[in-house]
């Protein structure tokens, strides 16, 4: 009797083993195509010019309430704010907010040791709307305010002006990367598009232990990574260049590190030869992973 | 218990479970198998094995492996049946001649030359090189027992040849069971499959040595 019930639980178990490879493996790439011209060179002297960083909040009228589905928790993404050139009454810039890279014109007007502006992005992208800030030498605060009527979404911030610098030493702070919704491939409704990304469960201790920017890595420094943690360590690398991330999960892991500013959609002609190298590794490893780490085959 | 009108002891219906069991995962060798097919040195395995396939010894050891070992598996399948042995002794010692040929000299050294460059250092590598060398040292004395007639030897030895062929298997599902039950890294998982993927086996196949040898010692 017992023999029969560890027999058939032993079938019933191996019957789940059942391919070799996971089919559907694909490595997540996060690397955009779209290249906007970034005017980033700042002019001498304007003290105005140049990254004004910070939290992009959710700003609620009284008549509404914020609706979230599920676990999802509500979380400010990081917004950065250029001042590209100022001529006049007129101003130039752009944000990059959401791995969307957009610019602005307007006005500025000068009052009482403050300045305000007014810009609208251009309208054509689902999401633009309209910017109205003051700002100082130290501080950029205002609203956003969507084209779009029926989404009425509106947006606040208080910036801080940043120098955005690559530094290949700097190092990941701890923070959360974890799937809250257990499936592995979920289609993502954000509010401009919709895209399916794949969720990982969680990230381990190993990412802050590696530098895959300044380090130049064999395969036994990530031979023993999983993928939720090769991952990270691969999009830490484009984090330090800048790279705004569309992916909403490893946008919510960098947006919470101090040091990183959303720059730009695509700076692959910036990696260095050590980066490119690893991301090669990386990406096999990833790849790798995706494949065979819970199935039958491999080695 | 009577199945199809015949008459199945328990031990004879454990038989076929297991040969079923072993076949269903030779076929998933064989899977693996046809993955490299045609020659490809970016798939599976392969693409973490970057800095060694580059040499042209790692090329030819890693297909002569790939390519032989699977047909070591499949003609293993046949080999322990009394039925077969009984009935069709020219195929018996025909496809073990076969077997013993693959292993001496194809599957078994490409598979020193591999374990000399296994991922995880000399703790997997010392394990997949004396893997090689068992295999080779036992296929070997089975064959040289059954030439000088000793038949008890001989089927000892092959069980434990076989024990070792089919490691190529057990250390894959004790990696699979591993990681869906503990979910430990990588390469924690290769430390310990690279060793109980053959020695489980190596001392099941003793035990059944043993078994048998007092089954012989009462009667």
């Amino acid at each position: 009797m017992f023999k029969s019930i560890f027999s058939f639980s032993l079938i019933l178990l191996f019957s789940q083993c059942t391919s070799i490879k996971n089919e559907n493996a694909n490595v997540m790439m996060d690397e955009s195509t779209m290249v906007t011209d970034g005017e980033l060179a700042l002019e001498d002297g304007n003290k105005l010019y140049g990254f004004w960083v910070g939290k992009f909040e959710m700003d609620f009228q009284d008549e509404e309430y914020p609706i979230y589905e599920d676990d999802e928790f509500e979380y400010n993404k990081k917004i950065n704010i250029s001042i590209d050139k100022i001529v006049g009454e007129r101003i130039e810039g752009h944000s990059v907010v959401s791995g969307n890279y957009r610019v602005f014109l307007g006005s500025i007007k000068r009052d009482s040791g403050r300045y305000f502006v007014e810009a609208r992005e251009p309208g054509d992208h689902p999401n633009d709307g309209i910017f109205k800030f003051q700002m100082n030498d130290t501080m950029l605060w205002g609203t956003w305010t969507a084209f779009d009527k029926k989404d009425s979404i509106r947006r606040k911030y208080e910036l801080k002006r940043r120098l955005f610098k690559y530094d290949s030493t700097v190092a990941l702070e701890e923070a959360e990367y974890v799937d809250y919704k257990k499936t592995k491939q979920e289609m993502i409704v954000e509010e401009d598009d919709s895209f399916e990304i794949p969720y990982y469960a969680t990230s381990t201790q190993k990412i802050y232990e590696i530098n895959a920017s300044n380090t130049f890595l064999n395969e036994p420094d990530v031979a023993n990574l999983k993928k939720g943690d090769l991952l990270i360590v691969r999009n830490a690398i484009y984090a330090r260049h800048g790279y705004a991330f569309k992916n909403k999960a490893l946008r919510r892991f960098f947006d919470a590190q101090d040091w990183y500013i959303p720059v730009n959609s695509d700076i692959t002609d910036e990696l260095s030869a050590t980066e490119r190298h690893n991301i090669e590794l990386l990406m096999a490893f990833e790849k790798n992973a995706e494949e065979y780490y819970d199935h039958f085959g491999r080695y | 218990m009577r199945i199809l009108n015949y008459n199945f002891n328990y031990k004879q219906l454990g038989k076929v479970f297991f040969f079923l069991f072993i076949a269903y995962f030779t076929y998933l060798m064989w899977l693996i198998t046809i993955q490299y097919i045609p020659i490809n040195f970016k798939v599976a395995f392969l693409q973490i094995k970057q800095n060694e396939i580059r040499h042209i010894h790692y090329q030819i050891a890693f297909f002569t492996h790939v390519y032989t070992s699977i047909f070591v598996l499949i003609i293993g399948l046949f080999q322990f049946s009394n039925w077969i042995r009984t009935k069709f002794v020219k195929f018996h010692r025909t496809a073990g001649k076969v077997y013993i040929a693959l292993v001496l000299v194809f599957a078994g050294p490409s598979g020193l030359i591999m374990g000399y460059y296994a991922n995880g250092g000399w703790f997997t590598q010392i394990s997949f090189c004396l893997l090689a060398i068992l295999w080779i040292w036992f296929t070997y004395l089975a064959y040289k027992h059954i030439r000088n007639g000793n038949i008890q030897k001989h089927k000892n030895f092959m069980m434990r040849s076989y024990a070792l062929t089919l490691s190529a298997i057990s250390l894959r599902l004790f990696k699979w069971l591993i990681v869906i039950i503990f979910k430990l890294p990588p390469m924690d998982t290769y430390y310990i499959v690279a060793w109980a993927g053959w020695l489980v086996n190596l001392a099941i196949a003793e035990l059944i040595i043993i078994s048998q040898l007092s089954l012989l010692n009462k009667s």
